[in-house]
């Protein structure tokens, strides 16, 4: 784990410097919005120098760390429940055959019950308490960590499995040597969508049920018509996004999945 | 050769049948391997060697007949190298001692011994499997086996991927290791040779449905045959019509065959 920690800290920068690509891409992004806004309506479409602006401000403020803060524990409590709850279940699931062909169904349903439906169940079980959030996280991220899981299971190379099974290995050593290393595969990249949907939900669930966060501050500049106060807080809410997913998931991925590079 | 107590373990096969399905790959199978010797399996591909060494290491259920293996500690050697890719060549050989709950300095100062007299040195320890060569990696099995002391040894074609330099060393090295304690070994291969070099007992098999087609055995010790013997054997062995069957090849030449007893080999 300390080792993890030191890699991840030696390799930052060069992981950064290998950043210059996506960034690129992001003020081009930027650029074709600057350019949209100087046709449109301030009012529909403001240019990003003021939504930095109104950003700046909110930062300097105080205020929108906090709501940020807010925002970020729910999605995250959310979203490491989910980690672990489906993770543990997808990979108990992929041990079994039975146990899979039972679980498709259920995450079918769960897949397809719009997160709109779970927030009002959410709100009908937990009221404006910071649960509704975490529990609609929590039901919208689960189906694709679950399912990452237990194809990562189901798709281990039965021959290594035989061999575990010839050297007598302990089931804790069969966790952490045999399995963990492949299933991660599967399970960052579910990790990191779900992580997505976590962000979405999240503020989704907070502007319908609760009175602070970035979600019912969006409501706030909703109802004053305040697009700029808007698109900041968005800009806010992805930015961090993209540090949380960027700065701390991909260079972990990076680092456990180290061997496959190599080869 | 090793006087063989009457307590000393033995691995006993008999009437031992397997099938895939409604496919019968090996029928009525009887060895008797005890401690101290060296059997080798020879037979031709897809003949059922692999089913039979996964059915003693307990991997596939008994389906016909009785396994008894008297041994305490075995271990097995595939016929892929089949190593973990994400882990190194040194923690892939130190595998089976971690199972055992060795703990880590003394697991990897055992491994890495084991690796050297295989000649594979600190560089190729760290790397991961894919970094290796085909013959690399099939040393690492050999090693991730042999490193667990193991009284029964089960060898699926291990020193195919070898040149000759490293399988005169491996056989030498296996040998010695033999010398030491009476480890048993069940080896599969396809080269006759091989097997007339190393083992006590050559058991041929015959395809459809696998069976043994008939032995020979070697009573000398293993370590002090000469070249000129094993070629002899070979020859003699090739010239066994029965052999010859059990591969597909033609009849033996009508010259007088080489008699296999005249070098030492006793059919059983
Ligand atoms: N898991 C399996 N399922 C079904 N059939 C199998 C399975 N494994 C092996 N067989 C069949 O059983 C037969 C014997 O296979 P086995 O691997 O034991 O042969 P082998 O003697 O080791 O051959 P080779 O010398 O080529 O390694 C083959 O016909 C093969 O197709
Ligand atoms: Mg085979």
């Amino acid at each position: 784990m300390i080792g993890i920690v030191r890699q991840w800290l030696v390799g930052l920068p060069a992981y950064l410097w290998g950043g210059w690509g996506a960034i690129a891409s992001l003020l081009l992004l930027l650029a074709s919005w600057e350019f949209a806004s100087q046709w449109l309506d301030p009012l529909a479409l403001p240019d990003p120098r003021t939504v930095l602006a109104t950003l700046h401000g909110l930062l300097t403020d105080g205020n929108a760390w906090s709501e940020l803060g807010v925002t970020g524990r729910r999605a995250l409590s959310g979203f490491a429940l989910s980690l672990g709850v489906g993770s543990a279940l997808g990979m108990l699931a992929g041990l079994s055959m039975t146990a899979a062909m039972m679980a498709r169904p259920w995450v079918t349903v769960l897949v397809g019950t719009p997160p709109i439906g779970w927030l009002v169940l959410a709100m009908l079980w937990f009221g404006a308490s910071d649960g509704t959030p975490v529990f609609t996280v929590f039901v919208a991220c689960f189906p694709p960590i679950f399912i990452g899981a237990m194809q990562g299971v189901r798709t281990l190379d039965g021959q290594l499995r035989e061999m575990a099974q010839a050297f007598a290995l302990p089931p804790l050593q069969r966790l952490f040597d045999l399995y963990l290393p492949h299933v991660l595969s599967y399970l960052f990249p579910a990790w990191i969508t779900a992580l997505g949907v976590s962000w979405k939900v999240v503020v989704m669930a907070e502007l319908l049920a609760t009175a602070d966060g970035v979600g019912a501050a969006l409501a706030v500049t909703r109802s004053q018509l305040d697009t700029a106060g808007s698109l900041a807080w968005i800009v806010a809410v992805v930015g961090s996004l993209l540090a949380v997913e960027y700065l701390l998931l991909e260079p972990v991925k990076r680092e456990v999945e180290r061997w496959r590079t190599l080869a | 050769m090793a006087h063989i107590g009457v307590t000393a373990p033995v691995l006993e096969l008999a009437g031992v049948g397997h099938a895939y399905g409604a496919c019968t790959v090996l029928s009525g199978i009887d060895l008797h391997l005890p401690a101290g010797r060296i059997h080798a399996l020879v037979g031709p591909s897809g003949c059922g060697k692999t089913t039979l060494l996964h059915l003693v290491a307990g991997l596939l259920p008994l389906q016909d007949g009785a396994i008894r293996n008297g041994f305490a500690r075995s271990a097995c050697m595939f016929q892929q190298p089949r190593l973990l890719p994400w882990k190194s060549a040194l923690d892939n050989i130190a595998l089976g001692l971690k199972a055992r709950g060795v703990p880590r300095a003394a697991r990897h100062a055992q491994a890495r011994d084991q690796a050297r007299r295989f000649g594979l040195d600190d560089t190729a320890l760290a790397q991961y499997p894919q970094q290796l060569s085909g013959g690399m990696q099939s040393r690492v099995a050999l090693a991730r086996a042999l490193v667990l002391s193991p009284d029964l040894l089960l060898l699926d074609e291990a020193f195919s991927a070898l040149d000759v330099g490293l399988k005169a060393e491996l056989y030498r090295q296996l040998l010695a290791e033999q010398a030491r304690r009476p480890m048993a070994v069940l080896m599969i291969t396809h080269d006759l040779m091989e097997a007339v070099r190393l083992a006590h007992a050559v058991w041929v098999m015959a395809p459809e449905p696998g069976r043994i087609a008939t032995g020979f055995r070697f009573d000398d010790a293993p370590a002090q045959r000469t070249d000129a013997q094993v070629y002899a054997r070979t020859a003699g062995l090739l010239d066994d019509a029965t052999v010859r069957a059990s591969f597909g090849l033609d009849a033996p030449a009508p010259a007088a065959p080489l008699a296999l007893a005249a070098v030492g080999g006793l059919r059983c």
